[in-house]
């Protein structure tokens, strides 16, 4: 307990760790989007500066969205809320996709359900897969 | 070096004058003046910019079959993921004294004893470590033991390799735990003559 004592007695300050890691896990589910977004737009720089073409730095990337450097940096640590404006801008300017393609992701949906659907009514899935119209029908199109 | 307080009576961490890490790039932000190691590791660890940097440097590390050959990307991804886990472990303890699954600081951290003694000969001392969930957790974080349940987090490491003597960043992770125990021993917080626990958590 001395020595504890002793340590409490030259303590200069109180971490801000705790109010910062409160943070991250508050705003959880918006950082791991903006992480995933940081990670692929460094890895596009990265790329592009190997291969000596296109946008292959930050500075470079803040001047054709027309943003400040500082705003790209914090983009890049995967720390910025971002709007869908300013995604679709990146998008345009690495030519990449930072957001999936729904269309994709809701026809597999759409499918799964058809197909148990259909083996309620005991029509084999071959057939399901034979016949692609149907999918269009669930999905109201 | 100060000491500052995590979480009184039980976790500390040291503030460097001159902690400088090579992969961290603070320009741009609002408050760049010194962090202490625990604040400073965690800051990193969901940096992607900085961890971006820090695993292209060290990426032949990771083309190993251990690690299966994992991308940069995945890489930062896992570090953002082990990093995350971790810290929620320490803020339920910081907050409750232990997590859900009783877990306290004393059986986070384990000795640091895999160290090559001819290298960094540390005589008279247990090392110790901390370890987290994911069986090839990458991420470290290095302390002192002042006495049952009470830690000085010395620094911490991505540590992609076996020995700590392979790559300078963990060299210097080692250096940093000998000058605190020497700064310990001046503030009379630890005694000279007594056995001085180095830890590490992951």
């Amino acid at each position: 307990m001395e020595n504890l004592d002793r340590l409490n007695k030259i303590v200069s300050e109180k971490s801000n760790w705790i109010e910062e890691a409160k943070q991250r896990q508050d705003n959880k589910a918006w950082l791991k989007h903006s992480q995933k977004i940081a990670i692929k737009i460094l890895k596009t720089l990265r790329e592009n500066k190997n291969n000596k073409t296109g946008i292959s730095s930050q500075v470079q990337l803040a001047e054709i969205l027309g943003v400040k450097p500082q705003y790209v940096n914090k983009l890049v640590k995967g720390k910025e809320n971002l709007t869908l404006e300013t995604i679709s801008k990146i998008e345009v300017a690495l030519n990449i996709k930072l957001i999936s393609d729904n269309k994709v992701a809701i026809k597999e949906i759409v499918r799964k359900e058809y197909i148990v659907k259909k083996e309620y009514v005991c029509i084999p899935v071959q057939h399901f897969y034979e016949k692609e119209e149907p999918i269009m029908y669930a999905l109201g199109a | 070096m100060f000491v500052v307080e995590i979480n009184k009576n039980s976790l500390y961490a040291i503030k460097y004058d001159d902690e400088h890490d090579e992969f961290e790039n603070n320009e741009f932000e609002e408050d760049n003046s010194p962090k202490d190691e625990f604040r400073r590791l965690f800051n990193n660890w969901s940096d992607i910019e900085y961890l971006d940097a820090f695993f292209e440097k060290h990426q032949s590390d990771l083309q190993k079959e251990f690690y299966n050959y994992i991308s940069i990307e995945d890489a930062i991804q896992q570090t953002i993921d082990e990093a995350d886990n971790l810290e929620q472990k320490l803020i339920s303890i910081s907050e409750n004294g232990k997590t859900d699954n009783s877990e306290n600081l004393d059986n986070l951290f384990k000795p640091l004893n895999n160290r090559e003694q001819s290298v960094y000969p540390i005589p008279d001392y247990q090392e110790n470590k901390v370890y987290g969930d994911e069986h090839k957790s990458w991420i470290r974080i290095y302390a002192i033991r002042i006495e049952k349940n009470v830690f000085i987090v010395t620094g911490g490491a991505i540590k992609l390799v076996k020995k700590m003597s392979e790559r300078e960043h963990l060299k210097n992770e080692l250096i940093k735990l000998d000058k605190v125990k020497e700064f310990l021993i001046s503030e009379g917080i630890i005694d000279n003559d007594g056995i001085v626990e180095y830890l590490e958590l992951r």
